[in-house]
């Protein structure tokens, strides 16, 4: 009577089955812990946007905007990077559990010590311009704005009196500002207009509260700082 | 320690030769045939041909990925892991439902119904007769965790490097596992004392 032993020697002589090469292994465990990799530092970077929009959000203009309390609350919360992050911590952990030893290493210590290094790189980013830069990049998708609270989109809305950009020019009553789209807006000040003591500065971005009186043109209410 | 090492470095050598010459690799299958054989029968209803089947592909997997062996498991750990994926595969695919052969082999629900202290007042043989009933209603995790740490008296060690599961949600995974066989057991009786 064969044995299983046989049956299958015999088997792997017939079909000539071979043990695959060492190096495939290899290189599909270095893939899966480059996955992890990537998946912690987009991680830190989502989180990181997610932070700097929830700590630049103007919640004093929600109650101006002319939008449901949904729209009003995507405003307000960051949904879509939210759920990248989310997206990206579930494939984090995916990849960690499909390497070699990966399902060892889920201890306090290594959750702890990986959590905390998202934290340090997500407030880092926050901080720095990283994460500013990040968002405007992502500005240009389609139907980013429906979805985020894009400050940008806030403030380039001159219908309902909101516009921002940079200041290029500065005279007596008047600041030519040049907005995130590239379009010139000529801002004319009032004495009545209420600059928050500010100091105007040429490249300086700030946001103006105020009229659209034509085309270019605006007239400011209010100017704060970006 | 010295011995466990001792074995591992054996079975690293019996791994290395096998890769040189695949008749070694007959020793490894020769080592693990029985208790694998049980342990696929303890995990699913199926025939003997069945069982041989998957005993069969498992081996043959075995034998492929014998570069991706890991000296630090234990070459057991490593071969029952994969007869596990292999097995639940099997079970997946041909929707069979868990549980075990026919009766009593080795005493392993006598040993169930110490293992889960099960109350006294409750009638041990008619328990005995339905633990097999027991653990194919339970969900196929809380099933493998037990059978893998009471019937082949696994380390917790050992059900996280099979399970692939870390090492701290292996006690988690058998209390729960525990709670839901004396669940099912108490429903059981109950509906038994009701008919």
């Amino acid at each position: 009577m064969t044995t299983i032993e046989e049956k299958v020697l015999e088997e792997i002589k017939h079909r000539g089955i071979k043990p695959r090469a060492k190096w495939v292994f290899v290189a599909k465990n270095a893939s899966l812990w480059a996955m992890f990799s990537f998946s912690l530092v987009a991680l830190s970077i989502a989180l990181g946007v997610t932070l700097f929009l929830a700590t630049n959000t103007d919640f004093e203009i929600l109650e101006d905007l002319d939008a449901d309390i949904v729209q009003k609350t995507l405003h307000m919360v960051p949904v879509a990077w939210i759920a990248l992050s989310l997206f990206f911590a579930v494939f984090a952990y995916a990849n960690l559990f499909h390497t070699k030893t990966g399902y060892r290493r889920d201890t306090r210590l290594f959750k702890s010590v990986i959590a905390g290094a998202i934290a340090i790189l997500a407030i880092g980013m926050a901080a720095t311009d990283i994460a500013e830069k990040v968002e405007n990049k992502a500005a240009h998708i389609p139907y980013y704005s429906a979805t985020t609270p894009s400050k940008n989109v806030l403030w380039s809305d001159p219908e309902n009196g909101r516009i921002s950009g940079t200041i290029l020019e500065i005279k007596n009553n008047q600041l030519t500002l040049e907005d995130p789209s590239g379009a010139d807006w000529k801002v004319r000040l009032s004495p009545t207009t209420y600059d928050n003591d500010m100091q105007f500065i040429l490249g300086e971005r700030v946001k103006v509260v105020g009229k659209q009186k034509g085309a270019n043109n605006f007239e400011a209410i209010e100017i704060r700082p970006w | 320690m010295i011995v466990e090492q001792d074995t591992r470095s054996k079975e690293h050598e019996l791994v290395k030769k096998s890769l040189e010459n695949p008749e070694y690799f007959g020793e490894i299958m020769r080592l693990f045939r029985a208790p694998l054989s049980r342990y696929i029968r303890r995990l699913a209803q199926i025939s003997k041909d069945e069982v041989e089947h998957i005993l069969q592909d498992s081996f043959i997997k075995l034998y492929e990925n014998l570069n991706d062996y890991d000296p630090e498991l234990s070459l057991s750990s490593w071969v029952y892991r994969i007869t596990h994926n292999k097995t639940i595969d099997y079970m997946r695919s041909k929707k069979v439902h868990a549980v075990p052969v026919g009766d009593d082999e080795d005493g392993i629900f006598e040993k169930a119904v110490e293992t889960f202290n099960i109350e006294t007042h409750v009638d041990r043989e008619l328990l005995q007769k339905r633990i097999r009933h027991v653990l194919d209603s339970l969900p196929e995790k809380y099933k493998s965790a037990l059978v893998l740490r009471f019937i082949e008296e696994k380390s917790y060690s050992e059900i996280s490097d099979i399970l692939k599961k870390p090492p701290g949600t292996i006690a988690t995974l058998l209390s729960r596992a525990k709670e839901a066989f004396k669940k099912e057991v108490e429903k059981q009786n109950i509906q038994h004392t009701l008919q």
